[in-house]
């Protein structure tokens, strides 16, 4: 791989210092003049008709400015599909209802209280089987069965797979929605100057959230600008929702600026969780190890709206579908509707769940056919060439990240690397070293991992060479926390040939950000990276043009590197950037590139192997993991330490899904028990285990640089490879995640009963 | 959280009366950090708070001759990092230490802890009125109650919160308060009150009535303890349940024992059976399970919560094995 | 009221009900500390309370009335960076960032009592913080490093309340 002198580097995050000093400001620390406080009224209802709403005595509270109800015409305006702006039927406990703006948090507080609703309660149910039962009530016109058909995707012949089979394995898995719970719970500041709206908001897509604003309020577009200060993440989970709206609503009413922040109680359940699901597994098997089949029937619970469930129903698919060479697959999914908190979007999309089902029944597969684990997946993993068959998608297409049809390769596969560097890192097939009590039991297991490689939607940048010689480097991407404007920057500086500190970066503005999708999918990096090379390396030939001229030297003899024009070959420098820069004609000098991300012969998908090692405490039933390697298939990494940290992370906040996050609704009553960081159980630094990450840098032709997709598959082969080292410690194979200390404790029990 | 009047009296006479002048609309706080998530979600709604920061005398550890005083407002912290504490009533430190995060201790009274409400979900949620609230219905009984007791349920199917209750509990410690009908003490034992005799606190204090503080006896040079927790998450968790056991051993056998358990029931539960089995038993024909099986004989488990009954056994059978070793 | 803010003697008008989070933020433009959960869960409003790190949002702040508080505004001096926050940045320790300076404090208030802390002390005193992005490898590394380079000389503040972002024209 060639060396570069930006990329490759970890240089120091972009926007920490401020963070470190408390300078950086988030959207509850913004202040506008004459700003109102607002709250929000959530229905205690799950399923329900709104028939009338009382406002008198609220509106009655002094300082009270403004009260929004469904019953208002601007509540009617449709978003993400199937959400109105506010409804008179509410679908969940924890479904808006009403908001108030007045001078003071007090004041807003007792106006909430004072609305007088009056609900018309209608049946309900919050589990996903059931809604989907004929006697159950429709919770959206068409049924409770999101499109009305599942999902079917498949590759040859299952049944014909399950035939040819010696042994066929079946299994039943369960994974519990749980929630994001971003730190920052989501916000809005809406501000009309006459008919321009200016939100700033919780975002990872201003041009998204606008065009969300723009069809729920029916205002134009160009009358709306969307800021996003800093963010205090989201995962995924902060799309989709009414808290920008009701903000907007408010201050149109007001005449004032108002700020809407949620409680946390109000974020766990009004928030996005990510989607439970049931998967019902079954893989064909020959002796020798041969994988014949694979049939996936999954049923995700997508809330009371569906927000991002048909990506999430689509990406569970993936880890069945492709991840092992097999030519019969299937895949049936089904999402259903029901009286439960939203399920969204939330890192990895599905994957998390598709993969711990898959990688869980190949760890048995592996036991039963007395084969290694580690040996199993080196046996049938998808190779460079990609799955048999015949490409049957038009040749001059954009390859799907995620393909069902075989006969397409990818574009580099690293996941033999993976699985072979981790194993040895882990120290695979040594034993495993005894706790010193006795009641401790270790263990250790593995999985791995495929997922979409970057390539996302339309991405554009602009660069711009200003006449002190910085470049400032415009793009419509948010920084969501995970380091974009960092490595965008890198990119930026090598595209460009200057010092990494010579860029800045402009964005988060949608009035003068160039147009960008949101920050999702781990798309960033790949996609907006392409427009950031591709924008850099225009400006940077037009810097080379002028050189040319200014030097009076032949074009194709000039380079740019660390901020001077060199002669190529000998590399001597000739000029300073800054010299030729403020010598320009114009104020600056620009250029701007729009780039559909993606490949029309490779499928470019990221890889990952992951390997844990586990302790189970007999007495409590408490697993926690000791040890753990990621070896990881991002193609080039641009940034190493901002890399691992993404790694950590993204392993870290999975243990939560896989041993103690849970989002409970109250069967009888539909209330969410638990929306509290002290009751909704996400991991703290004390379960953080040793995380050693591994970077399998394979050299990818179609990435940026390289660069392939590192946001979420860190999170996606976490829960398998820790449950599967769970069975290695205790002979005990668990099905349902969180692996709470109850489950352990009574799988224990019937292990002994069984004996 | 509504407002109120803040009011920080010197003296313990001054708190008592303040508390009383106008009955039901006053609270006490101490270090607030259970109280106000309780005002915040508005299951009370007082009109003045009395803090008790201001008492000098409730603050402190006062060690006598035979036994130490622990005062009402040393925070859980000063109490897990006390040296002298820590060696010489080391299931103390043990619990206190297990007790949230460092920064709930460095404001978390002894007090508050033993006086704090319970943790059930649907006590702690805005939208159910339950028992404990002054409703009719513990709607745990029928509900999601994975977190809730196991033994001595009566009206509710709440458990107690506290991690120093037990551990105080073992070291046979008695707890003081005052009001106003003066002061008195009584075994902590006796402080803590089901839900059949008290629906609006876990407590048998009076209206105006303050704990001032703790006795705790001198162990004798023979006994030893632990405190045991298991959690979902070590760090910022409650027990799923909890063990707090002492024992005196001499000439080889067991001469005096003590088993409380934490969050299985309303109260902490001491379990006499388990610890009558234990008394004048050689140490060595001890069977910790079977004095496990004794300590649980009465647990009634409910739909979603049958785990802690097998969980519970495993701390009892651990603690009186390591308490053996000691 | 009076109570001193990152050194310097403050008399603030509090409404009794008011949190110690709400006063700094709200009257003395100190975001520093931010509102994670309101409830003592979290740790993103951690500050230092007479030395000790403490839940400004679970403490009233009629509570710590003529005590001394330390924000995230008060660790930087002329002089640069504090120790603590120089670590963090070389370490990487922080992601989106709403939880750093929660964290930044917690570790502050360690290294006071304990220079130099093992990591299972360092464990211990940061569980009370979440951190959603996970960044909790990076912000051990940080710590350690930290750990031995805590001044306690008293430092020149750098700036008090930094200004509240009062919007911008009609756009
Ligand atoms: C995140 C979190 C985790 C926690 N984890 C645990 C845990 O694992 N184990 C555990 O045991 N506890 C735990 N707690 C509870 C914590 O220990 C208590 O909140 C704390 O001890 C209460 O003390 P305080 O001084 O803050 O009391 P306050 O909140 O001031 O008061 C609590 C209650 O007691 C009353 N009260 C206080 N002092 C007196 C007195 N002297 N006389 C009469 N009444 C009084 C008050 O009126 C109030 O009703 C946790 C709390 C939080 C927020
Ligand atoms: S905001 Fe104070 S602990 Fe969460
Ligand atoms: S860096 Fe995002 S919460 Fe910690």
């Amino acid at each position: 791989m060639a060396r570069l002198s930006v990329v490759g580097r970890s240089v120091v995050r972009r926007g920490l210092e401020e963070k470190l000093t408390g300078e950086a400001r988030y959207t509850a620390d913004l202040k506008l003049p004459g700003m109102l406080h607002a709250r929000v009224l959530l229905s205690p209802h799950p399923h329900a008709e709104v028939v009338s709403v009382d406002t008198s005595a609220a509106e009655a509270v002094p300082g009270v400015h403004a009260v929004f109800t469904p019953f208002d015409d601007e509540a009617s305006g449709l978003f993400a599909g199937d959400m109105r702006v506010l409804d008179t039927r509410v679908r969940f406990v924890g479904d808006e209802v009403a908001a108030v703006a007045a001078e003071t948090e007090e004041e807003a507080d007792r106006a909430i209280e004072l609305l007088g609703v009056e609900y018309r309660e209608l049946p309900f149910e919050t589990d996903a089987g059931k809604a989907l039962r004929p006697d159950a009530t429709d919770i959206h016109e068409g049924g409770n069965l999101w499109g009305g058909e599942p999902l079917v995707l498949e590759r040859g012949d299952v049944e014909a797979g399950l035939r040819e089979a010696d042994m066929v394995l079946e299994e039943t898995y369960v994974v519990a929605s749980h929630s994001a719970a971003p730190l920052e719970p989501r916000a809005a500041v809406a501000r009309w100057c006459e008919d321009r709206l200016t939100v700033w908001k919780t975002s990872r897509g201003v041009h998204q959230d606008r065009a969300h604003l723009s069809a729920a309020l029916g205002v134009p577009e160009e009358r709306i600008r969307v800021v996003g200060p800093h963010f205090g993440a989201g995962y995924g989970a902060k799309d989709e929702s009414r808290c920008a709206m009701l903000a907007a609503v408010l201050a149109r009413k007001a005449g004032r600026a108002v700020r809407l922040e949620y409680s946390r109680y109000q974020e766990f359940v009004a928030g996005r969780v990510r989607h439970g699901a049931v998967i019902e597994l079954k893989v064909g098997l020959k002796r020798s190890g041969e994988i014949t089949a694979i049939d996936n029937k999954t049923l995700m619970n997508t809330g009371a709206y569906l927000a991002s469930g048909a990506g999430e129903l689509r990406r569970a698919a993936q880890g069945g579908l492709y991840l092992y060479r097999c030519p019969n697959v299937r895949y049936e999914g089904r999402l259903a509707y029901t009286n439960s908190p939203v399920a969204g979007s939330y890192r990895g999309l599905g994957a998390p769940q598709g993969h711990f089902a898959v990688e869980a029944l190949m760890d048995q597969s592996a036991k039963s056919l007395g084969i290694d684990p580690v040996k199993f997946r080196l046996m049938n993993h998808v190779g460079l060439e990609g799955q048999l068959g015949r490409r049957t998608s038009p040749r001059d297409l954009v390859v799907d990240t995620q393909p069902v049809e075989g006969g397409i390769p990818f574009s580099s596969n690293g996941l033999r690397e993976c699985i072979l560097r981790g194993a040895e890192a882990i120290g695979w097939g040594t034993a495993v070293e005894e706790a010193v009590e006795p009641h401790l039991k270790r263990g250790v297991g593995m999985a791995t991992c495929i997922y979409r490689g970057g390539p996302g939607w339309e991405s554009t940048a602009r660069a711009v060479l200003q006449r002190d010689g910085k470049v400032d480097l415009h793009t419509g991407v948010v920084d969501v926390g995970q380091g974009s404007h960092t490595v965008l920057g890198q990119m930026a500086a090598e595209a460009f040939g200057c010092g990494y500190e010579e860029v800045r970066v402009v964005s988060g503005d949608s009035d003068v950000a160039p147009h960008s999708p949101i920050t999702a999918g781990s798309t960033a990096t790949f996609s907006a990276g392409l427009a950031v090379k591709e924008a850099s390396e225009k400006l940077r030939n037009g810097l080379l043009d002028m050189a040319s001229t200014y030097l009076e030297r032949a074009k194709d003899g000039l380079d740019v590197s660390e901020g001077f024009i060199v002669a190529k070959g000998s590399g001597e420098r000739l000029e300073s950037v800054a010299v030729l820069a403020s010598r320009m004609p114009g104020k600056f000098m620009d250029a701007e590139a729009s780039v559909v991300p993606g490949s029309a012969d490779y499928i470019v998908n990221s890889f990952a192997a992951h390997f844990a090692l586990v302790e189970v405490d007999l007495l409590t039933g408490s697993v926690s993991v000791v040890r753990y390697v990621a070896a990881h298939d991002s193609g080039r990494i641009i940034n190493p330490l901002a890399a691992v940290n993404q790694v950590e992370g993204g392993v870290s906040q999975t243990l939560g899904l896989t041993l103690s996050e849970e989002l409970v609704t109250d069967g009888a009553s539909g209330v969410t028990l638990n929306g509290s960081f002290l009751e909704h159980k996400c991991p703290t630094i004390g379960q953080y285990p040793e995380i050693e990450t591994i970077f399998v840098e394979t050299e990818d032709p179609i990435a940026p640089f390289g660069a392939k997709a590192l946001g979420e598959p860190p999170s996606v082969p976490v829960a398998a490879a820790v449950i599967n080292a769970v069975y290695n410690a205790v002979g005990v194979r668990f099905t349902e995640i969180p692996l709470t200390p109850d489950k352990v404790l009574e799988g224990l029990a019937r292990k002994v009963e069984a004996a | 959280m509504n407002p109120f009047e803040f009011v920080e009296p010197e003296s313990l006479e001054e708190a008592v009366s303040l508390l009383t002048k106008e009955p039901g609309r006053a609270e006490v706080i101490a270090g607030g950090t259970d109280l106000l998530s309780e005002l915040k979600d508005g299951l009370r709604r007082p009109e003045r708070l009395v803090s008790l920061m201001g008492v000098e005398e409730l603050g402190g550890v006062r060690w006598e001759r035979d036994r130490v005083w622990l005062g009402a407002s040393l925070t859980l912290g000063s109490l897990a990092e006390d040296e002298r504490l820590s060696g010489e009533y080391p299931i103390l430190a043990q619990a206190a230490r297990s007790i949230a995060t460092t920064q709930i201790r460095s404001v978390a009274t002894l007090g508050g802890n033993l006086c704090q409400r319970p943790r059930c979900w649907y006590y702690r949620h805005p939208g159910f009125p339950c028992y404990k609230k002054g409703g009719v219905h513990c709607y745990g009984v029928n509900g999601y109650n994975r977190n809730l007791a196991i033994l001595g349920h009566g009206a509710s199917v709440m458990v107690h919160p506290s991690d120093m209750a037990p551990a105080l509990i073992a070291m046979d410690a008695r707890l003081e308060s005052f009001g106003p009908r003066g002061r008195r003490t009584m075994a902590l034992e006796d402080f803590f009150a089901g839900p059949n005799e008290q629906q609006m606190q876990e407590h048998v204090l009076e209206r105006g009535e303050i704990v001032t503080g703790v006795f705790v006896s001198k162990p004798p040079s023979d006994a030893r303890s632990v405190f045991l927790k298991a959690q979902d998450r070590t760090g910022e968790d409650f027990a799923l349940a909890s063990v707090a056991a002492s024992a005196s051993v001499s000439d080889g056998a067991v001469t005096r024992a003590r088993m409380i358990l934490g969050g299985v029931a309303p109260v902490p539960y001491r379990s006499q059976k388990a610890e009558e089995y234990l008394v004048g038993q050689a140490v060595k024909e001890v069977e910790s399970s079977k004095a496990a099986e004794l300590a649980l004989c009465h647990a009634r488990p409910l739909r979603h919560n049958g785990f802690k009954v097998i969980l519970t056994k495993n701390l009892v059978r651990h603690a009186i094995e390591t308490i053996l070793k000691q | 009221m009076r109570l001193t803010v990152n050194g310097r003697a403050r008399r603030v008008d509090a409404a009794h009900h008011w949190t110690l989070l709400r006063l700094l933020r709200d009257v003395l433009a100190l975001t520093g500390a931010k509102v994670g959960c309101d409830r003592g869960e979290c740790g993103a409003c951690t500050v230092a309370v007479d030395g000790q790190p403490v839940y400004a949002c679970q403490m009233l702040a009629m509570q710590a009335r003529g005590k001394e508080v330390v924000t995230v505004e008060g660790l930087a001096s002329e002089e640069g960076l504090h120790p603590v926050q120089r670590a963090f940045l070389e370490e990487d320790a922080g992601q989106c960032g709403y939880c750093t300076p929660g964290f930044v404090m917690a570790a502050y208030a360690l290294l006071l009592r304990n220079p130099s802390p093992t990591e299972g002390e360092i464990r211990e005193a940061l569980a009370g913080n979440l951190c959603r992005c996970n960044a909790y490898g990076r912000i051990l590394e940080g710590v350690k490093a930290a750990t031995g380079k805590m001044d306690s000389r008293p430092r020149p503040s750098r700036g008090q309340a930094l200004r509240g972002n009062d919007g911008e024209g009609c756009g």
